[in-house]
This record gives structure tokens, sequence and C-alpha cells, in this order.
């Protein structure tokens, strides 16, 4: 993944692109990745669990918060790592392709 | 684009240059797919969930209690970053900067005492040392070109001696500047890589101690 960002980053940094747009660019990349963090993390979450909490406001704390997202993570084997990387790494290729549209090699 | 993870129906779309805003889509398009394939109402649950630990947890939080919960995330922080062996770091990176919500709520109404002027000068720090670590890179690799620099002349030099090639050049080897044979040596491309590794720290997000 770092080596695939590493390589988009080269790519905008090179071109001859102006550097509002370059700037632009790597929010938008920065602000994308992160987003896609909870809707791979939900899958993890039970259900009924969340709404629960949602439904009893009373029972949310920051330790029941931090198990959700530690059960969540993959407590047993980090799949829900291996799920985001494996997203992001399609996104990032995808993205690979947008900027060779716009000739950026 | 909406705020971790979820789809933000108030955000207006702004005119982007079009590179821009294909990327922006490209993202957009993953995360609606990703949204799809939740159960049903799932997401409206969450934001329940979300909206109620905003209003709940972080609202009423005395100084004493953000303390703890600094505390508490760095444990969870730990658990995160020394699990999951197959996960790269930067996985881990990403996970963590993205659930800490209540670090995401920093500067979002999040009361801004002591915990608030702690993470400013945290992420000040963040950005002073990455300065520092290009710099060092740039040293090094400067020390490193001098070197290889000194042995190619001084290799050059006694080909130019001898008649080789570089004998042909007008006033010699030492009428080469040293700019020049530096940036061909790797400078320049060194500088390119650094800045790019910056943005590449940058885009993930600092790496996060939460240690007082």
């Amino acid at each position: 993944m770092e080596e695939k960002l590493n390589n988009l980053v080269q790519r905008i940094t090179a071109s001859s692109q102006p550097d509002e747009v370059k700037a632009e660019l790597f929010d938008t990349i920065s602000r994308g990745m992160h987003a896609l963090v909870w809707p791979v993390l939900l899958k993890y979450i039970p259900t009924e669990r969340l709404k629960g909490y949602a439904e009893h406001p009373e029972t949310i704390t920051v330790d029941s918060y931090i198990d959700l997202i530690s059960e969540a993570s993959g407590v047993q084997d980090g799949q829900a790592m291996k799920d985001l990387e494996q997203v992001v790494n399609t996104v990032l290729d995808d993205v690979g392709k947008v900027l060779t549209k716009y000739h950026i090699e | 684009m909406a705020e971790a993870g979820i789809v933000n129906e108030t955000e207006t779309q702004t005119e982007r240059p079009p590179v821009v805003a294909e990327v922006e889509q490209v993202f957009a398009d993953k995360q609606e797919e990703l949204n799809q394939a939740l159960e049903p109402e799932k997401l409206s649950i969450y934001r329940q969930y979300r909206k109620e630990f905003q209003e709940h947890v972080l609202a009423n939080m005395t100084e004493e209690e953000q303390g703890k919960i600094r505390t508490r995330l760095a444990d969870f922080r730990n658990k995160l970053g020394a699990g999951y062996r197959d996960a790269s770091i930067r996985v881990k990176d990403l996970v963590r900067n993205t659930t800490s919500l209540p670090y995401v709520l920093f500067g979002k109404g999040w009361p801004k005492g002591e915990n608030y002027e702690h993470e400013i000068a945290r992420a000040k720090a963040w950005g002073d040392l990455t300065d520092a670590r290009m710099r060092m890179r740039l040293e090094e690799r400067k020390a490193y070109q001098d070197s290889t620099l000194a042995t190619f002349i001084k290799g050059t030099g006694k080909w130019a001696l001898a008649g080789g090639v570089f004998g042909a050049i007008p006033g010699g080897v030492a009428a080469i500047p040293a700019a020049a044979v530096g940036a061909a040596v790797g400078g320049t491309a060194e500088v390119a890589y650094s800045k790019a590794q910056r943005v590449v720290d940058k885009i993930f997000g600092p790496p996060i101690s939460v240690a007082r």
C-alpha cells in the first residue's frame, strides 16, 4: 500500500500540475483513504450491539467504544485490517488510472 | 467527501479541477460500494451511535475524564499497533487515526482545555520532526555525494592526465560545476524522494503517541 501511494505521490509531485492542484490531490487522497476505514470496520461490528448502544446512550462509554473498535478490528486475526489494506490498494490502483488519463505519469 | 466514511447529505460540491474531481469520485464510489454491502440500516444506526457518543460522552467530559480517556486510548492504540502482524504499519495508522474519535473531534467542539493545547503541540512537534528527518536525510545524502564526487573527480582527474575522454573538456574536470555533478550523482532524485515521502507521511497522518 505504501509503495503504491508513494508512486502516486511521486507522479503527482513530478507533474506539471499547478501546486494548488497537487495539494488538492494529496488532500483528496488523504481524506479518501481515511474515509474508507469506517465502512470496513462497520462490517465487523455486530449490528445488534451497535443498536443497543445507540438506543441506550447511557451505556455508551469510552471503554465500550474502545471494546467495540478493538473487536471490530479483528482481535483474533485482524481480518478487518487485511480487508482495509486490500480495499485501499484497489482504490489506489484506480487513482493511478485517473492520473494516467490526465497524463500524470 | 464525507468524514469517517459516512455519506454527508449536506455537503455541497464546489467546483474542482477535473482530475481532483475524478480522484474524489473514485474514493466516493468505493465508499458507496462498501456502505451498500452493509446490512440495511447499519449506517443509520452507526450515525445515531456516533451522535450519542458525542452528546453523552464527549460533550460532558470533565478535564479529569479527558486525562483518563487519553490513557485508555493509549492502551487501545498500543494494542492495535502490537497486534495483527500481517497488517502493515500504515494500515494500523489509518485505523488508529480514524477511530480515535475524541481526537477527530479536537477543534470541532471538543473543550479546548489542557489536552487540546497538548494535542496541538504534539501535532506541531510531529511536523517539526518530519522536517528534521528530511533535513537529516538530505545531509546524509549530501555527505555521500561529496564523498562520491571526490572519488569521481580524483578518478577522472587521473584519466584526464592520461589523455582520456575527460581530457577533452576545456579546463579539465575542475571546470565541471560541482553542483551539476552532484545533481547527476543523485541529488535531484533525493530531493524528490524526500518530498514525496513527506507527503506520504502526511497522507497517512501523524504516527500518534498519546503518552503524556
